[in-house]
């Protein structure tokens, strides 16, 4: 792997590429931050699918399709998330190397040219985008959120998010309510475009053996005609507890689901958010970890305990598939084990086992083209960006005074039980 | 000595090693200069399928649903330890799986392979089962069988193979029922080790940064030789005929799920076979062709739309999957399609994107070491070579794949498996 080179192509639009010749395909990939509101956000989660879908030189699913198709089934996707209090748009395109097409086609050139079209030139007409097009990607983006719910591990999990920050905008989900999307019109649409390109932080990553300077160019030129004001990245994190929640909800499941919420009183960009990240991992990352040792193997309580922290936000999530009859076990192991890392029972067994795990998944990114895309473009709220490798020096160099601080932060805000009836 | 044999692969630059050891087990290694990762992964041809086996000929075996699964978690508890923990004190990310034909263990790394390649040569090789650790077992699987009963997806699958198979033991949940795996004893559980878990029977894919002397200085050192057996698996005669054509369940979802099955006559496929099927299955679930834009148009499909080629010992069949606000119509526009394509053909110009997919896709999967060794370790059991599948790919012609075409989808024998919303 080459260094990341990285350059500015407009305020707030940040170039970054890296050669590599180990792989067989390219990828290009815009990430677009705006901020998670309430007012925008179904419009932006939208208009991420609906750009994606054709544009104007191919100006439908199919003939868009085939375009890609027959270069050697390259792809174009859009997907929507949140990145603590920002809502974040990804936009990407990828296709195998040139020198693997059959037929000698420049591919990367073609590739880079038709993500541009897609971004600056989408199928627009008199200040409006296609109402078919929004009538299939609003079905599209709907049947989504169903299906979120079919998958009741899912359910479970967002549930919790929706209820443990009902009062901050990390409780919006990534594109708002089913009511909300319908909702959405043409010119509104188009206006969200608009903003768009005026406002959004850009972060574009290339990744591949092909020439990077062709996509730079579109897009720099492309830039120089819209006037930008770039937004800021923040997000509120939570430092306390006023009063902590309980939700059940009944259901007609085999499995209940046991979702636990801490908020961690440390996020990104503050240093402590690296032992944070290996305290979490300590109780419940890896099959090594103390919930999956205590709560699966030795109690026989469940198949999955595990937890998960959420750096950008402060917030820890636990969770779990019980028998309803083991609800209050389940839990009140879960949280002994918690309450014994805060008093600094954590061996160096763990701690060691856990910082190697880490290291090895974060040395890992380097070798998938998604990986080495995504990694650089997840930093951008981060106080500093890191190679892979400076990030696993920093894991490797935690102390367990560090872990154990981490942990005593730890505060229950919200137990979420799907409960099977 | 071991024998080693050079695989190359001109189209893609790439090249494997095939290693025929002593002991009997295969070998592969795909080297890949420059990664970090390295990814190894042992896998033994037995799988949920294979419930009633004989060795050397010997009585015919029959044995509890969801045992080769069950098998697999006891794998990890040894004499001196779990491979869990070993695992942790080198960072590997290990793990293991058990599908219809196979149970694999595996793990990834970055650092001290060595150590984690032991550990993997190692536990694999050593069963360890008393009464005590198989009955610990029942609450954790019995908890991950709860867990697949809540799945839509795994539910409206299994509804479909019953629906299809009269006697297949496909159609039995991989890990089998709550009652099924009460009845698993140590016993049982040593008498499927010892016939499956043969090294004749196994295969070790490894992808990396890594050369042929880095395997086999460890793996000459853990592998035990074995003595080459007659395993046969016995499946009851399966009719030509789906059951049913027709299964439906009322479950909490939101959008209602469909599978539809057509079932073929059992065969194995050779390796050209499959690269013009892999085409085949392209054509009608890409958005490049009509299938898709027309089921799109009716709002009949989202994206979760597929289909696969689902084959193994003693089964073949094809299955659409997706969600749909009506089941039925999509199931029929995807029936009548199919129809007119088997008469009218497939366009030379449809072939040639479609087999551009392929090619694009395969080649893409060559990137990462995890994909390689997964694909090898099917590529093993099935008697294929994932480089001749790419050159079947690139050589193939439209008028081999209509041929194919004409030889599959019997509309006349298919099953639909619904999953409608339980409330409206």
């Amino acid at each position: 792997m080459n260094p990341i080179i990285q350059k500015e192509l407009a305020d707030g639009v940040v170039f970054n590429s890296i050669s590599d010749n180990r792989f067989k395909t390219m990828k290009l990939l815009v990430n677009i931050f705006l901020p998670l509101l309430e007012e925008t956000v179904s419009a932006n989660a939208l208009l991420c699918y609906v750009l994606v879908r054709c544009c104007k030189k191919y100006p439908d699913m199919f003939t868009m399709s085939r375009k890609l198709g027959s270069l050697y089934g390259a792809e174009v996707n859009g997907s929507v998330s949140k990145m603590g209090d920002m809502q974040c748009m990804k936009i990407d395109i990828s296709g195998l190397s040139d020198k693997y097409a059959i037929n000698g086609e420049k591919i990367s050139e073609q590739l880079s040219k038709l993500l541009c079209e897609v971004l600056f030139n989408p199928k627009v007409e008199n200040g409006k985008f296609d109402e078919n097009d929004i009538m299939q990607e609003k079905r599209q983006i709907s049947d989504m959120i169903d299906s979120d719910f079919n998958d009741k591990r899912v359910y479970a999990s967002q549930r919790l998010t929706e209820i443990m920050c009902a009062d901050e905008v990390y409780g919006i989900k990534w594109c708002g309510t089913k009511e909300q999307i319908e909702n959405v019109t043409a010119e509104q649409l188009y206006n969200a475009w608009q903003n768009m390109l005026k406002t959004a932080h850009f972060e574009i990553t290339f990744v591949g053996e092909c020439n990077p300077d062709i996509a730079s160019e579109i897009i720099k030129n492309s830039f120089k005609e819209i006037k930008r004001t770039p937004v800021d990245l923040s997000t509120d994190v939570v430092y306390s507890v006023f009063e902590e929640k309980n939700v059940e909800e009944d259901m007609d499941v085999a499995q209940s689901k046991l979702e636990i919420g801490f908020r961690t009183a440390c996020a990104e960009p503050e240093p402590e958010a690296t032992a944070t990240r290996l305290m979490s991992v300590i109780l419940g990352g890896t099959a090594s970890s103390k919930l999956f040792n205590n709560v699966r193997e030795k109690k026989s309580l469940c198949y999955y305990c595990m937890s998960r922290y959420y750096r950008l936000k402060g917030i820890m999530v636990v969770e779990s598939g019980v028998e309803n009859a083991n609800i209050e076990s389940a839990k009140s192991a879960i949280l002994a084990e918690i309450d014994d890392m805060k008093k600094g029972n954590i061996s160096d067994f763990e701690i060691n086992s856990a910082k190697l795990a880490v290291v090895n998944s974060t040395l890992g990114v380097a070798d998938t083209v998604t990986g080495l895309a995504n990694w650089y473009s997840s930093q951008v709220m981060d106080a500093s960006v890191d190679t892979p490798e400076e990030a696993a020096k920093k894991i490797s160099a935690v102390t367990k005074e560090e872990i154990v601080n981490a942990a005593k932060k730890l505060q229950l805000d919200t137990i979420y039980v799907l409960k099977s009836r | 000595m071991s024998k080693i044999k050079e695989v190359k692969s001109a189209r893609t630059g790439d090249m494997y090693y095939k290693i025929e050891h002593d002991s009997g087990l295969t070998i592969y290694l795909y080297p890949k200069p420059d990664y970090n990762s390295k990814y190894a992964i042992f896998g033994t041809h037995f799988g949920s399928v294979n419930n009633a086996f004989s060795l050397d000929g010997k009585e015919v075996k029959r044995v509890p649903d969801g045992i080769a699964h069950y098998l697999e978690h006891k794998m990890f508890e040894c004499e001196d330890g779990d491979a869990f923990v070993k695992y942790a004190k080198t960072g590997a990310n290990a793990n293991a799986y058990t599908s219809f034909n196979k149970t694999c263990y595996l793990f990834s790394c970055t650092e001290n392979f060595d150590e984690s390649f032991d550990i993997l040569l190692d536990f694999v090789q050593r069963p360890y089962f008393t009464d005590e650790t198989v009955a610990k077992e029942q609450g954790i699987i019995g908890q991950e069988i709860r867990m697949y009963d809540d799945s839509a997806d795994w539910v409206v699958l299994f509804n479909m193979l019953k629906a299809m198979y009269k006697n297949h033991p496909v159609k039995i949940d991989i890990a089998g029922t709550v009652e099924s795996i009460a009845k698993i004893t140590p016993k049982l559980l040593y008498d499927c080790y010892y016939t499956f878990y043969n090294l004749n029977n196994m295969v070790l894919c490894v992808s990396g940064d890594l050369t042929v002397e880095d395997i086999l200085k460890i793996a000459d050192k853990k592998l035990k030789p074995c003595e080459k057996h007659d395993i046969k698996s016995f499946f009851e005669d399966e009719p030509y005929e789906v059951c049913e054509s027709y299964i439906e369940q009322k479950f909490p979802v939101s959008v209602p799920l469909f599978n539809l099955g057509y079932k073929e006559k059992y065969h194995t496929v050779s390796c050209e076979e499959s690269a013009q099927i892999d085409i085949i299955m392209t054509i009608l679930t890409s958005p490049s062709f009509e299938l898709y834009n027309k089921l799109d148009g009716k709002k009949l499909i989202n994206q979760s739309f597929d289909a696969e080629y689902f084959d193994g010992q003693g089964y073949n069949a094809v299955i659409f999957s997706g969600e749909s606000r009506s089941p039925k119509q999509a199931s029929e526009t995807i029936k009548n399609y199919i129809e007119n394509l088997k008469e009218n053909g497939i366009s030379e110009q449809d072939f040639e994107i479609a087999k551009r997919e392929v090619y694009g896709d395969l080649l893409s999967s060559l990137n990462n070491v995890e994909a390689i060794a997964n694909a090898m370790v099917d590529a093993h059991f099935e008697n294929h070579d994932i480089f001749k599948l790419i050159d079947y790919v690139a050589d193939c012609t439209a008028e081999d794949v209509n041929s194919r075409l004409k030889l599959m989808f019997d509309a006349d024998n298919t099953a639909l498996s619904v999953i409608l919303p339980d409330k409206e």
